[in-house]
């Protein structure tokens, strides 16, 4: 399957839910020759695969917040998913789309790289995998070539007992992140943020529960933008970071 | 290309272009205004419609995605000339000033409180979050939106 390269050489650009593009071609943002509608080709969906969780790349932000099986098999997802856009756009938009859209403040990628696993991609080549970790390259960009299309994700699950939280600061509810945090706990103690909005992508921390917010708040190197400063920026990623891996604490697992 | 779509229990067939957003469609061919263009970023919610029977941002959807789909505006829930259950408490309490965010209030407040996701003063105001109002101070609006759920059976 490869339905970009029938764009042969024109930009094409792939649209689903179309919360980003849309917004983007109105601003004049994104001015591309063709666009390929993918919202009707059931890809979405929600199971479980050898022991991970397939997310179809048209799944919508509402299932993994609201479906009960998805909110069982994803907590975090679904923790994170309630501070996507609005409700609004969180009917429309897709799992698939805010990777693929890759915005660096988009609380799902930090979800993706919680969990990891692999973005499973189509294109002219037939299928290939790309490790989450490695799927956010920068602002706005990822390891898909501009002929493939992300059809699903493989997050890993982790193991028995873990523990998950997130956490999100923005200037409105329901605002895009000014940073933001997953947290993952293992039973044994090992604990994983991942942090948003700090960076040009979600950047990983592995360590100790009490030792990762400080080590966040000193490895991001956030920039000032037209909002807050970039010092301040970083102090909220160690905030977020603590939250989340309090919320964390606090889930029943 | 052609649409072809149903607005309000209307049938529609129109020329439309690609890049045409469902609002811009809903006002300028559908003749129905009752849609707002307010942000047009998917942010205010005064564009707000039900596409198949979920709310959207009608400014952040293109019209040819809602090709063979069915449209209900806020016109769609008093088509007999009375107010909505929810319109109505809106109105009692002074919860209507300029009027420009009403129609993506109450589509907005419908599907969340038929979600059972409108319970205490909290999720209310959660659930009216995407929805911006310059002129009330959001204080009636929440008010009225308690109402409706009371009328409707708690969350």
């Amino acid at each position: 399957m490869s339905i970009l390269a029938a764009a042969d050489g024109r930009d094409a650009r792939l649209i689903a839910g179309g919360q980003s593009l849309v917004p983007m071609l109105s601003l004049g943002l994104a001015r591309p020759d063709v666009l390929i509608d993918v919202s009707r080709l059931e890809l979405d969906g929600i199971k479980e695969v050898d022991g991970r969780v397939r997310i179809g790349a048209t799944t919508r932000h509402r299932t993994l917040e609201l479906e009960p099986g998805a909110r069982r098999l994803l907590p975090l997802a679904a923790e994170a998913a309630r501070h996507v856009g609005n409700p609004r756009v969180r009917n429309r938009g897709t799992f698939g789309g805010s990777l693929a859209h890759a915005d660096p403040a988009a609380e799902l990628p930090v979800v993706a790289v919680a969990h990891g696993g692999d973005a499973v991609v189509h294109g002219p080549a037939g299928e290939r995998r790309i490790p989450l970790e490695q799927f956010f390259l920068g602002y706005l960009e990822t390891a898909l070539a501009p002929v493939e299309v992300l059809v699903a994700v493989e997050l890993e699950q982790p193991p028995k007992g873990t523990r998950v939280g997130f956490h999100e600061e923005a200037q409105r509810a329901d605002d895009f992140a000014l940073a933001c945090a997953a947290a993952v706990v293992a039973p044994d103690g090992e604990a994983r943020v991942v942090v948003g909005g700090v960076g040009d992508r979600p950047l990983r921390f592995d360590g100790a529960v009490d030792e990762l917010p400080a080590v966040v708040e000193s490895a991001v190197e956030p920039e000032e933008d037209a909002f807050v400063s970039a010092a301040f920026r970083r102090r909220l990623a160690g905030v977020c970071a603590r939250r989340a891996l309090a919320r964390a604490q606090e889930d029943a697992a | 290309m052609i649409l072809d779509l149903v607005v309000n229990g209307r049938r529609l067939r129109e020329e439309v272009e690609p890049h045409v957003t469902l609002l811009r469609f809903l006002r300028e061919q559908a003749g129905a205004t009752e849609a707002k263009y307010g942000c047009g970023e998917g942010v205010c919610g005064a564009c707000t419609v039900f596409l198949d029977g979920l709310a959207v941002n009608s400014c952040s959807v293109l019209a040819v995605q809602a090709e063979g789909g069915r449209v209900e505006t806020v016109s769609s829930l008093a088509d007999d000339g009375s107010l909505h259950p929810l319109q109505q408490e809106l109105v009692e309490r002074g919860a209507v000033q300029c009027g420009f965010c009403t129609p993506g209030i109450v589509l907005g407040s419908i599907e969340a409180v038929r979600l059972g996701l409108v319970g205490d003063r909290p999720t209310i105001r959660r659930s009216l979050a995407g929805n911006l109002c310059r002129c009330t101070g959001y204080g009636k609006i929440i008010e009225a939106v308690e109402a409706y759920r009371d009328r409707e059976g708690p969350a």
